[in-house]
């Protein structure tokens, strides 16, 4: 035990050396300036992880196909440079950056992280080198036309063995790759209006980002390309936004147990509606619905479909993997199903509040519900609500707090029988800390790391375990 | 008609290349287009009244946090260094100049909509280094308090 608070204190007191021995004037060139000549906090309440945290204009940025802003020059066919007005001879601009500028990338390293494991027992403090590294370009391709695309690996995943025999131990390979890509057209109509399609391999709704925080109550997951370790999708969508305020978007989706269309797919539809407009006061209503035939089941770890493709090895099972394409939250023992039909819906509301005097901010709640019918004649019902904040102090200190928790989760059998579920309440608080605009370290705590039972399994409940990762963020 | 000058024209370029896609291909602003992403430069009286040194300054640091004292239906504006805007005054000159003039000879019965909140247009501490009369802002917590700070584009924000 004492071990363990020193471990803490070395932790935290590395934070705050760090944070006096670093110059707060630092400035660093982000990668996203390469490539648009904006700067971070144009589009994003801090760029921690992987969430995405608009300001109204980094929201309106995504949804508009990533076209504008853009103040970067753009090679015209003749081969000269510049937004001249020249007509050109062959199908438009390209993006006329330099191969560097292409690219960017994002570095994650956990410096140290632990904690204690379901049964009460510390864990070992461990360092990560790198835990995600990904390349990125997003921007306009010519006027009417842009792309979002990402190349990520994640290293040093919980990833577990799947040789026969060692299943408990790590890899040491961890590693795992993905792409995804969304490309949006989009053109002007009247005034503070727009219309246009696009076509992606994650779910519809990041073309308004409308899924993160991740935090939040997620029964969708956004895919992760084609390889991805939640789920293989490709949608097309089409969308408007009309007078500034009202967003409607529909998109139909392969599925999300495969990227067939043939065996089923999914239908997506957006309302959306943003009240003050203004970059310190932006709140959106975000209602949404998605529902098909194509979707795994929510309560049930499943196989990974990069690293056990077909039948796994002898002994191996879907329990092995810890990281799976299931959406929602495994409930202990619960029976494989196969899903036949699914609906859900999401209310969610979402303010950001940029560079308001000092301070700055991104808040969201969201209700989710999703209904579930199986093949089997069994069905899950699941509906969650969460709160989630994220806070910074002239850019630079910042805190984030979220909770989750299920309001109802029951799983009814093909004979009839409801199985109500036991859990409670999941939350978590990271502290934040900018020395520059595209670097960050980041002191976690997640307090209750709890597992989900059926009533009926009352003794299976631990939520014993809890943890804690001191890390660094840094966006070149 | 006169001759314009090589600067003249390399600022027109840079203006094209670097200002138009937010303020507009003639200073219009784009309030009226989603994202809304900078005012209206021209017709605008912050851009008329202020010194060359000072809209240079603004060109070169920005303006963003606690001085994105405009309407702030606009994001930050980033920062242009030499690089990407190479003669920064020449550019400033060609704002207040030419651009200005733009609003004549381009479309007399519609001119550039002014910002909705003209004395807010000024950055902060914009009355103090300009000497021009100019209001500093009214909602910013720090306008006119430090004179030792450089009052254009500094931006508070990281």
């Amino acid at each position: 035990m004492l071990t363990r608070v020193k471990q803490l204190f070395v932790c935290v007191g590395l934070f705050f050396v760090l944070q006096f021995g670093l110059s707060p004037d630092a400035q660093a060139v982000p990668a996203f300036v390469r490539q648009t000549g904006m700067n971070c906090n144009s589009c994003h309440i801090g760029t921690h992880d992987i969430v995405p945290n608009f300001t109204r204009t980094g929201r309106l940025f995504a949804m508009r196909g990533y076209q504008v802003p853009y103040i970067r020059e753009r090679l015209r066919a003749e081969g000269d440079t510049g937004n001249n007005n020249e007509q050109s001879k062959y199908g438009g601009d390209y993006v006329a950056l330099n191969w560097t500028d292409f690219f960017s990338a994002r570095l994650l390293s956990e410096v140290a992280r632990g904690g204690e494991d379901a049964s009460g027992k510390s864990l070992d403090v461990k360092s990560s080198p790198i835990n995600r590294l990904s390349l990125f370009f997003t921007g306009a391709i010519t006027d009417w036309l842009g792309v979002w695309t990402e190349l990520g690996y994640l290293g040093n995943n919980s990833m577990r063995s799947v040789t026969p025999d060692r299943q408990n131990e790590q890899t040491g390979v961890n590693f795992f790759a993905y792409d995804e890509y969304r490309l949006n057209a989009s053109w002007d109509f009247g005034k503070n209006s727009f219309y246009g399609f696009s076509i992606g391999n994650e779910h519809p709704n990041v073309g308004g980002q409308f899924q993160y925080p991740l935090p939040l109550p997620d029964l969708w997951s956004n895919g992760q390309g084609g390889v991805g370790r939640s789920m293989d999708m490709a949608n097309l969508s089409a969308f408007m936004f009309y007078n500034d305020r009202l967003y409607l978007q529909v998109a139909g989706v392969t599925g999300a147990d495969n990227t067939n269309w043939s065996d089923g797919n999914n239908f997506y539809a957006n309302v959306s509606y943003d009240w003050f407009r203004k970059t310190s006061n932006d709140l959106w209503l975000i209602g949404e619905y998605y529902g098909g035939t194509d979707f795994p089941s929510i309560m049930t770890r499943q196989k990974d479909s990069f690293l056990c493709p077909g039948v796994c090895p002898p002994g191996v099972t879907d329990q092995n993997f810890s990281i799976s394409n299931s959406p929602g939250d495994v409930i202990v023992n619960a029976p494989v199903e196969r899903v036949e039909d699914f609906d859900s819906f999401r209310l969610s509301l979402e303010h950001s509040a940029a560079d308001r005097g000092a301070h700055t901010w991104y808040a969201a709640m969201t209700f989710l519900t999703m209904t579930q019918n199986f093949e089997s004649g069994a069905k899950v019902e699941d509906t969650q609500v969460g709160a989630y904040l994220r806070y910074f102090y002239e850019r630079t200190y910042g805190v984030e707090v979220f909770v989750r928790d299920h309001l109802k989760y029951e799983y009814t059998t093909p004979a009839g029988l409801k199985r109500d579920t036991y859990t409670k309440p999941n939350y978590g608080i990271t502290l934040l800390w900018y020395p520059a605009m595209n670097f960050d370290f980041w002191l976690r705590f997640t307090p209750r790391v709890q597992n989900i039972v059926f009533e009926d399994e009352r003794e299976l409940y631990n939520d014993k375990a809890s943890s804690y990762v001191l890390g660094m963020e840094y966006n070149f | 008609m006169s001759q314009a000058t090589a600067s003249e024209v390399d600022a027109a370029g840079y203006y094209e290349l670097r200002c138009a896609t937010c303020h507009g291909a003639e200073g219009e602003g784009t309030r009226n287009k989603s994202p809304s992403l900078g005012p209206p430069l021209r017709g605008n009286p912050f851009v008329i009244n202020a010194p060359v040194e000072m809209l240079t300054r603004l060109i070169r640091h920005g303006r963003g946090g606690q001085q994105r004292a405009y309407d702030d239906a606009y994001p930050n504006m980033p920062a242009f260094d030499a690089g990407l805007v190479p003669d920064a005054a020449g550019l400033a000159t060609y704002l207040k100049t030419v651009l200005q003039q733009k609003e004549t000879a381009s479309d007399n019965s519609n001119p550039a909509p002014r910002p909705p909140n003209e004395d807010v247009v000024a950055p902060q501490g914009a009355a103090i280094r300009s000497g021009e009369g100019l209001v500093a802002p009214r909602y910013t917590d720090r306008a006119g308090k430090d004179e030792m700070q450089a009052t254009i584009g500094i931006p508070v924000f990281r």
